[in-house]
């Protein structure tokens, strides 16, 4: 029985009341009133439980009050630093909110837009891009950007603009994306004049030659490329004239490189002011330049310009109060006909313009199929005579000279053949030049002497031993001191008797510097090398250097003497010839001597010696051998 | 409309059952050894031989102002122009919407008034259910009715129609007629306490967490030495739902828990994101709840008739709750309706009607659920 209950009833009842009578009632009752404790005691556990938890809460709460406060601090110094950053940067920046309402703009972006922060606050998007529009040159590129954004929020744009007051700007304008929510846009303008005429500065000094400001190579290969796809539209023709100054080397070496450069300088102002505003010149550096002729159908529209260019040559240059005149080798070649890539225009062009100075210099040359082929047959012979060199194939013929009163062997002259397996001789007439341009005749010379102090060496001791044989000596040859010091050294080693060899120098030879050649010319008399002057009568034929050097022979070229029978002023000449050398007691040879008429004349004339066809062919060491000193028997006349 | 009732306890009925022809259902809400006793449903069929008999298994059978336990009470209605149509089907093996489908098929809805709703109380989610019901039957037709109860043993639950009785049955009872009037009304009358919190880990009408706690561990704080008479004991906190917006609430109780998983299985839908505030009694106001429920109901009938069957329906947790005082809220229903009507009902495990002030039907917990059956002109 509930406590409370029984105690009311012991308190209340009278003791006879029989309880048992009423224990139904009493257990209902008793019932009820614990229901009551049970349910207040749960309630009381529930506010208690309630109570804490709500204490819980409200000291959770706190705290993140706290924590809130601490945020709000922190996030208004954030935005603090945030508005001195933005308005610390020189580029304008401005951002909308997701709504399209102007959220921000820093100060730059107040300068640009040239307003107050009242005037432009609350504006929507479509409003300041107005704004920004009519502040733009050339508004399609930048309408064109902006539509990506009409249908795509989440895109990002770049690019440029010029204002109307010129300047340039880069923009940016990105979303601004939280947690894959647009939130909003934010546009970046960035002054970048000063930066965009550096760049075009340095992508002219990338293009241009530093010197004549032309286009350099590069840009030209740029601008032929161009030209190209636009003559392939057009169906017209494109052109290139390869120029290459003639022997600008010299102007340089003469006048040194500064004034050189200055010379390249009006050179490139004088070809500019002959050419139509929209042709194109350029240095491809040295003293090569290229014009780009363009947008014509037929080569004669293009004629008058091309051919006043060699013109602007004959005016002379003046440099430091003196006038100099040079001229020019000029190829040229056409797109489409000779070229289809600007590379191999160009290259056709100069192979035209290399033709045009090989054949003279002060040419135009077009470059043709024919060209290339003689250029490309050049180029192999160039290859072989490359291989004949390493491999030495070249052998000596020795034409006899013979003394015209006793038709005995005076000497003889040693002729280089190249001995090619596939084509037989080759005679120096058709290699000699050649290996001149290719810087190869030192090695032909040397390879020359090799042979002939060998054959030397072979004679000795036998009826030929001292038969003198001359060998042709070049320019270049005769002014390397290291080469005639190695002759010098040979004829020690080899213990070549004075006399036995002879040098045949051309007249050239003599000019250049005459103390070097009197120098040379006495060393090599001590050497026991006489000297003959070959071709005499052709040339300058001086007698100033007849009378300062000390010269043995003079060699009459063979065209005075071919003439002889016929020509009475070529029979003059040779008369003359040898009255000067019996005069100066110098020697006279004649060449090529064909008839016996032509041998009978020089004998009465007086001259001493001869060569040619009549006495011999150049023939090989035995062959001679065998004629001169075999026995009589087989003696041929 | 005739109605009159009986009970059967200790073996014998109150008074002795009368052969009646025009009884054309019979409502037996009780005890499952009982009902499924042979002779004594051959014995209810003699006497009403054109009677359909439908009813379930309780947590307290009601007969005017009193609770019976172990007892079948009954109560055989004739009907003087309107009519009846059941439909009952299982949802052992078998997908909700599929079982009321079929019920809903087998159901005429011409001339339909009202739906009476008895279903199994522990294998069926009582809100899908409703929520299945509204989408099948026409807008316009009340549905009130309620889930069996199985005492507070939550074990096993039986509806029944005629000699079919099983556990994961749902029974429909139609009404037809043009004379046929039919009130309701619902109320709880629990208090909130404490803080709100948010569901944040459920599945259907199984709660797991609130406010990423175990769910289970906070009704154990709360019931403290009660809580070893879970999961009983929890039906004297039931639960206040809210969605987000606050736009509706519905009262939920639990039905068992899962000590292994630490989870709790309601009576309905538990939806994540929903707040939830713990409720508990007030005797005085859970009673006026009960008058508020008979006042709405009364209402409802638009003084058409002044006699007929009410049908109480009401939670076990109320039960529970007011223990000796629990006839109290019968009393309060009789004492609104008065003499001229008969009383009938059972304590539930969920009960099913309109909100008040709507005729959308849903499922509710821990409320008295009042229906009133009657005919104009009777």
């Amino acid at each position: 029985m509930h406590k409370l209950l029984s105690r009311i009833i012991r308190k209340h009842l009278r003791e006879d009341v029989n309880l048992d009578q009423h224990q139904v009632l009493f257990d209902v009752i008793s019932s009820a009133f614990e229901q009551f404790d049970k349910d207040r005691s749960m309630l009381e556990r529930s506010l208690t439980l309630t109570s804490d938890e709500l204490n819980e809460i409200n000291q959770k709460l706190s705290s993140q009050l706290e924590q809130v406060k601490r945020y709000q601090e922190e996030i208004e110094i954030s935005y603090f630093k945030q508005e001195t950053l933005l308005n610390s940067s020189r580029e304008a920046i401005f951002s909308f909110s997701k709504n399209g309402l102007l959220e921000k703009v820093n100060l730059s972006g107040l300068k640009f837009f040239n307003l107050k922060k009242t005037d432009i606050e609350k504006r929507t998007e479509k409003e300041v891009i107005r704004l920004l529009l009519k502040r733009i040159n050339k508004r399609v590129v930048f309408k064109n950007s902006l539509k990506k954004l009409l249908n795509e929020k989440h895109e990002s744009i770049q690019g440029y603009f010029e204002t109307i007051d010129n300047k340039h700007y880069e923009y940016y304008s990105i979303p601004e994306i939280l947690n894959g929510e647009y939130i909003g846009r934010a546009w970046c303008l960035r002054n970048v004049t000063e930066l965009r005429e550096k760049q075009l500065q340095l992508l002219h000094q990338a293009n241009h030659d530093s010197l004549t400001d032309l286009p350099n190579r590069s840009f030209i290969l740029e601008s032929l490329k161009h030209e190209i796809i636009n003559a392939n539209r057009r169906k017209n023709q494109v052109s290139i004239l390869f120029i290459d100054l003639d022997d600008f080397k010299k102007i340089n070496d003469s006048i040194g490189h500064e004034e050189g450069d200055k010379f390249l300088v009006d050179i490139s102002k004088r070809i500019k002011s002959v050419l139509r505003s929209d042709d194109i010149l350029g240095r491809l550096g040295g003293d090569e330049f290229i014009i780009i002729l363009k947008n014509f159908s037929a080569k004669k529209e293009i004629k008058e310009i091309y051919e006043r260019i060699p013109n602007i040559f004959q005016e002379p240059f003046p440099i430091r109060g003196n006038g100099y005149i040079i001229s020019c080798s000029i190829g040229m070649s056409t797109f489409p006909k000779d070229g289809k890539t600007p590379e191999e225009l160009i290259r056709k062009a100069d192979m035209a313009m290399y033709q045009a100075k090989k054949n003279g210099k002060k040419n135009i040359y077009f470059y043709s199929d024919v060209l290339e082929k003689d250029i490309i047959e050049r180029i192999s012979t160039e290859a072989k005579l490359q291989n004949a060199i390493n491999n030495n194939e070249f052998i000596l013929h020795y034409q006899p000279k013979i003394d015209l009163v006793s038709g005995k062997l005076k000497g003889v002259e040693a002729l280089i053949r190249w001995q090619q397996s596939d084509t037989g001789l080759i005679y120096p007439d058709n290699f000699i030049p050649l290996a001149e341009n290719m810087g190869f005749i030192s090695n032909i010379t040397t390879i020359v002497v090799e042979m002939v102090f060998d054959q030397v060496d072979a004679w000795r001791n036998t009826p030929m031993e001292n038969t003198p044989i001359s060998i042709n000596i070049s320019a270049i040859d005769f002014s390397n001191t290291q080469f005639i010091e190695w002759i010098f050294d040979l004829i020690r080693q080899r213990n070549i008797k004075p006399g036995t060899i002879e040098f045949e120098l051309t007249e050239t030879v003599l000019f250049d510097d005459i103390s070097y050649v009197k120098d040379i010319l006495a060393k090599l008399h001590r050497h026991g090398i006489a000297i003959s002057v070959d071709d005499f009568g052709t040339g300058y034929s001086s007698f100033s250097y007849l009378r300062d050097l000390n010269i043995d022979y003079l060699k009459i070229d063979k065209s005075f003497i071919s003439d002889i029978a016929t020509n009475s002023k070529s029979r003059a000449i040779v008369k003359s010839i040898i009255d000067i050398g019996l005069n100066l007691d110098v020697d006279v040879i004649a060449e090529g001597i064909e008839t016996e008429y032509e041998r009978d004349f020089l004998r009465k004339s007086g001259c001493v010696i001869g060569q040619g066809y009549f006495f011999s062919r150049p023939i090989t060491a035995n062959t001679l051998f065998q004629l001169y000193h075999a026995p009589k028997i087989s003696r041929l006349t | 409309m005739q109605t009159h009732q009986r009970i059967y306890r200790n073996q014998q009925w109150d008074q002795p059952l009368i052969k009646d022809d025009s009884v054309q259902l019979i409502l037996i809400f009780g005890n499952r050894q009982k009902i499924s006793n042979d002779a004594l449903r051959q014995e209810v069929y003699e006497h009403y031989p054109n009677a359909e008999m439908i009813g379930c298994t309780t947590s307290g059978e009601i007969l005017n102002t009193e609770i019976f336990d172990e007892s079948l009470c009954l109560t055989a209605i004739s009907f003087q122009s309107s009519s009846v149509s059941i439909s009952s089907t299982s949802v052992v093996d078998r997908e909700l919407e599929y079982a009321v489908s079929q019920l809903t098929q087998h159901l005429p809805f011409n001339g339909l008034k009202y739906v009476m709703v008895l279903s199994d109380g522990q294998l069926v989610n009582g809100t899908q259910l409703v929520a299945r019901l509204k989408d099948k039957l026409p807008n316009d037709i009340l549905i009130t009715g309620g889930l069996a109860g199985d005492d507070t043993r939550f074990e096993e639950t039986l509806v029944w129609h005629n000699d079919d009785i099983a556990s994961g049955k749902i029974l429909l009872c139609g009404f037809y007629g043009d004379d046929l009037v039919v009130g309701y009304g619902s109320k709880g009358g629990w208090d909130t306490f404490g803080p709100t919190r948010v569901v944040t880990r459920s599945h259907d009408n199984v709660l797991k967490e609130l406010d990423h706690k175990s769910a289970l561990e906070l009704y154990k704080n709360y019931l403290g030495d009660h809580a070893k008479d879970l999961p009983s004991s929890a039906l004297l906190f039931p639960l206040l739902l809210k969605n987000q917006a606050e736009e509706y609430s519905v009262i939920r109780t639990i039905l068992n828990i899962d000590d292994s998983d630490g989870s709790m299985i309601f009576s309905g839908d538990i939806p994540e994101g929903t707040t939830a505030q713990l409720m508990r009694a007030n005797f005085d106001r859970l009673i006026n709840g009960a008058e508020t429920a008979a006042q709405n109901a009364l209402g409802t009938l638009m003084d058409q008739t002044n006699n007929g069957l009410v049908l109480m329906i009401s939670c076990v947790g109320r039960r529970l709750v007011l223990n000796q005082r629990t006839e109290e809220e019968l009393e309060s229903v009789q004492y609104t309706f008065g003499d001229h009507y008969q009383y009938t009902g059972f304590y539930s495990y969920g009960e099913i009607s309109p909100l008040v002030d709507s005729n959308s039907c849903s499922l509710h917990n821990q409320t008295m659920t009042i229906t009133i059956i009657s005919e104009k002109n009777a």
